[in-house]
């Protein structure tokens, strides 16, 4: 919620709304009520995934297994301690996979909550309420599913299009923002990126390749195997089409869109442990199984180590908050104009009041004198200028430059990525 | 009569039905408050930007 300077629209609306909810329960404008929320959807999660393999797959060891691999998964311990999104909405998504076919409005509603926190879920819930129609055959079960999806998302949608014009907004600016990455200068194509492009285009082909072949066969548990070959075809077509650096890029198995990919490599982990069950000599079942036990906690421990350099520094975060202490030990009132999160994030835990921070999507890049009038009838005292891709900042201030006009900025305060202009 | 997941909850089975539960959120949770105390400054964005 701290990225919704002229994103508000942009970002699933459920999440915030819970983030908001939690300040104001625990009376602060701290994020850790939330982290710790998120700590405990990210459990129960845990739960729904033994609950979903239990009864999808008939067998607990084979539940135990699973969960017991998604439990100590790092990117999926990890990011669940986050403020992110997509928590809330893998939770939702998942307890949905349980009601499948038990309680078609009660999925189609889980499904729409699960819609409302990731717009990638709104194409993965559609999908899912879809199996109903490709793998049953049944108009009666799709009904209700999709009558529960549509009690949920269509407030939403009438809402987004009562704001932005556009009832689809969200999914338009992921596509065309993010994946096809308009906000961004264009991302040049070299040999690596273009074997990672091959790559995911491989296993897109394959999910749909393998999600043909279980339509065929319908074997237990298809709908868990539709939900995650889904999002990697999903993925997959997004990676391929993407001009965004990171979808094609190596440490994007390091990353939180990952969380989902990583809970069905538990279950397919676990379902390669119940097969050795059927190895007959108990004492090479046995070496096998320790084998392979042994095998899954290298992985782990691999994966931790990977993982958490990444993860573990904190000195990003004293960074941002060095920065922001900066800017208001010298702050004098009026507005403030930044984009970055966790700078936001800072200088709200400050003392800066929230309605003094707005972002530069809020006004025009197109109007020159439009934007400097904006400037000043907002009382914009201080602007914050990073070099960093996905921050607005730049295009603002080379905007303006271009414009030929002198600029109305001098630099304050500047420290590697930011750099932190008065406003005259 | 009370029910969950779909199955009735009885005396003799309340303690598999519930241990189970709360054994699996709780291990998990643990794990969590433990990342939560070694990662105490939320990183909030992934570092693949």
């Amino acid at each position: 919620m701290w990225d919704l300077n002229g994103m508000e629209y942009y970002w699933g609306i459920l999440p915030p709304l819970v983030e908001a909810f939690t300040l104001w329960i625990a009376n602060t404008s701290s994020m850790f009520p939330y982290r710790l929320l998120n700590a405990l959807v990210g459990s129960l999660t845990i739960y729904v995934i033994y609950r979903i393999v239990l009864e999808h797959f008939k067998s607990k060891a084979l539940a135990a297994v699973a969960s017991a691999i998604a439990t100590a998964w790092p990117s999926l311990l990890i990011f669940s301690t986050y403020g992110l999104t997509e928590t809330l909405g893998i939770f939702f998504l998942l307890l949905a996979v349980f009601y499948y076919n038990k309680r078609d409005y009660v999925f189609g509603v889980l499904l729409g909550l699960a819609s409302m926190c990731r717009i990638e879920f709104w194409f993965l819930a559609l999908g899912l309420i879809a199996c109903y129609l490709l793998f049953e055959l049944s108009v009666m079960h799709l009904t209700p599913a999709l009558a529960g999806w549509l009690t949920v998302m269509l407030p939403y949608i009438l809402h987004i299009r009562a704001q932005t014009g556009d009832p689809f907004y969200p999914v338009y600016w992921n596509f065309f923002g993010t994946v096809l990455r308009q906000w961004e200068p264009q991302y040049a194509l070299t040999w690596d990126t273009i074997f990672y492009r091959t790559l995911w285009l491989v296993v897109a082909g394959a999910s749909v390749v393998i999600v043909l072949i279980l339509m065929k066969r319908r074997p237990n548990g298809y709908i868990v195997y539709a939900l995650f070959l889904g999002y990697l075809f999903f993925q997959g077509v997004n990676a391929t089409l993407s001009l965004q650096g990171a979808l094609v890029n190596v440490r994007y198995i390091l990353d939180r869109f990952m969380m989902l990919d990583y809970l069905f490599l538990s279950i397919l982990l676990s379902l390669l442990f119940l097969r050795m069950n059927r190895i007959k000599i108990p004492r090479l079942r046995i070496s096998i199984q320790l084998v392979y036990g042994a095998m899954l906690v290298g992985l782990c421990v691999l994966a931790y180590a990977s993982f958490i350099p990444y993860h573990a520094g904190q000195e990003e975060m004293k960074y941002f908050h060095e920065v922001s202490g900066w800017l208001v030990e010298h702050y004098e009132g009026g507005t403030i104009l930044c984009n970055i999160p966790m700078l936001n994030y800072w200088l709200i835990q400050d003392g800066i009041d929230g309605r003094n921070i707005v972002g530069t999507i809020y006004i025009s890049h197109e109007n020159s004198a439009t934007a400097r009038e904006w400037l000043k009838s907002h009382d914009v005292r201080w602007f914050v200028l990073t070099k960093y891709s996905f921050d607005d900042s730049g295009g603002f201030y080379d905007f303006l430059r271009l414009s030929g006009e002198s600029l109305p900025f001098q630099t304050e305060y500047e420290r590697d990525m930011i750099s932190i202009l008065s406003v005259s | 009569m009370m029910e969950l997941f779909g199955r009735e909850i009885t005396v003799s089975n309340s303690f598999r039905l519930v241990g189970v539960p709360i054994g699996i959120v709780g291990l998990s949770l643990l794990g969590r408050i433990i990342a939560l105390a070694c990662i105490p400054l939320d990183p909030y964005w992934d570092r693949v930007e």
